[in-house]
């Protein structure tokens, strides 16, 4: 167990790191932008959580594993805390994360928070050929936080991460 | 007169919730039955939206009760008259048309309500609630009425459904309108009332839809005041925790 004296918070983000939304694997949830805060407060570990969806189903799932990591690495008396406000959005993920998403086949969002969200308007490069010639299938795709489209010119159809 | 145990607050919290998670629960129905794959699962993710803000705004009216009270026996242990929910989540989803004006009604009403609520200071929970749906209820708004619009302008036939709709649902429509007193001072009822027709009349003006004669049918699901339909939902929801209570997953 690691002593609150001698927590420190860079190697507390670390463990962090290792933790992924299970629906999302290839995506640390540092990087997806949903861990609010890391700190101490009376000598205790407090680590803020902030759900993308309000219905998604992995929320519990990953304030669960953030605990179980926690715990794995010693930090055994965190207190793993959801919170929804200031609320989630798309702007959270970091440069990181939007090319690990388009490595895995999702393509990242391409504007900022709400700007555009007329699906049908906007330009989404094919994140296997990079074409923009591409098309909205549905505004819904696998989870909430995606849609389906379909790129015109390699023919495959691809996930977006929507604006939010 | 409208009267409960709980105070204006939990009133409002209720009204919330239950709205959210009698149209999550309806929308349900449609799971595995969308006329097609991406519709079914768009209709899913939309139902999961209403069923997590509903969570939120039973956590919070929970937590404002006094004695044990949970998010889940608020759901599954309150009868129908207690149920605040609008009148217009209950009803029936109907037909394609009829479950996409649902969504595209409840939709406009909710954008209103939330951003109404986004005026509040920031420690108060209704803010932060609000500022976290509001931006699900946008995506609701935009996939609906693009619904409501290729339906309408469809089709003879699609356009006939539309109208059908709008016929049929048209009369709880009123209550979308009205702000019930238990949140008479965090709603404006003229607000709503303005804002709610224009933003809606915005919408149908681009169709051919007529709507109904005018007439007053005072929906009054905010008080308690329920069709038959709730009593079924509710029955159907309920029966695993009111059989097996405490029962999990
Ligand atoms: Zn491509």
């Amino acid at each position: 167990m690691v002593n609150s004296e001698e927590i420190d918070i860079k190697q507390v983000w670390q463990v962090l790191a290792t933790v992924s939304d299970p629906e999302i694997p290839v995506l640390p949830i540092t990087d997806l932008g949903i861990v609010k805060a890391v700190f101490l407060e009376d000598g205790i570990l407090h680590v803020q959580i902030t759900p993308t969806y309000s219905g998604c189903p992995a929320g519990d799932v990953i304030l669960f594993d953030v605990q179980a990591a926690l715990m794995a690495a010693g930090f055994e008396n965190a207190v793993v805390e959801n919170v929804i406000f200031p609320a989630w959005t798309t702007d959270d993920i970091t440069p990181v994360g939007k090319q690990l998403l388009e490595n895995y086949g999702i393509a990242p969002p391409v504007n900022r928070y709400l700007s555009n969200i007329d699906l049908e308007k906007i330009t989404v490069p094919c994140p296997r050929c990079k074409s923009n010639n591409t098309s909205l299938v549905s505004a819904f795709g696998s989870t909430a936080c995606k849609a389906l489209f379909k790129c015109n010119d390699c023919l495959e159809p691809f996930d977006y991460f929507k604006c939010h | 007169m409208f009267a409960n145990d709980y105070n204006d607050s939990v009133n409002l919290l209720l009204f919330l919730a239950d709205t959210n998670l009698i149209m999550s629960q309806r929308l349900a129905e449609w799971c595995g039955k969308g006329p097609t794959l991406e519709l079914d699962i768009a209709l899913t993710n939309i139902a999961l939206d209403y069923l997590g803000q509903g969570r939120l705004f039973y956590q919070q009216a929970a937590s404002e009760i006094s004695g044990v009270t949970s998010e889940d026996s608020l759901a599954y242990f309150r009868d129908a008259d207690q149920y605040l929910n609008l009148q217009l989540s209950e009803l029936p989803n109907g037909h394609w048309g009829q479950t996409v004006l649902k969504v595209y009604l409840l939709a406009e009403w909710q954008q209103i309500v939330y951003s109404r609520l986004l005026a509040l200071s920031d420690e108060q929970f209704l803010k932060k609630a609000a500022s976290k749906a509001i931006k699900e209820t946008k995506y609701h708004l935009q996939w609906s009425s693009q619904w409501m619009l290729r339906l309408s302008n469809g089709t003879d036939e699609s356009f006939s459904k539309m109208q059908q709709a709008i016929n049929h649902i048209w009369p709880y429509v009123h209550e979308l309108k009205q702000v019930p007193s238990y949140a008479e001072n965090v709603l404006s009822q003229l607000q709503l009332e303005e804002q709610f027709s224009k933003n809606v009349s915005a919408t149908l003006d681009q169709t051919k839809l007529v709507l109904p004669a005018h007439f007053v049918f005072n929906a009054k699901g905010m008080y308690g005041i329920h069709t038959e339909q709730l009593s079924y939902i509710l029955a159907e929801m309920q029966v695993i925790q009111r059989n097996h209570p405490n029962l999990t997953w």
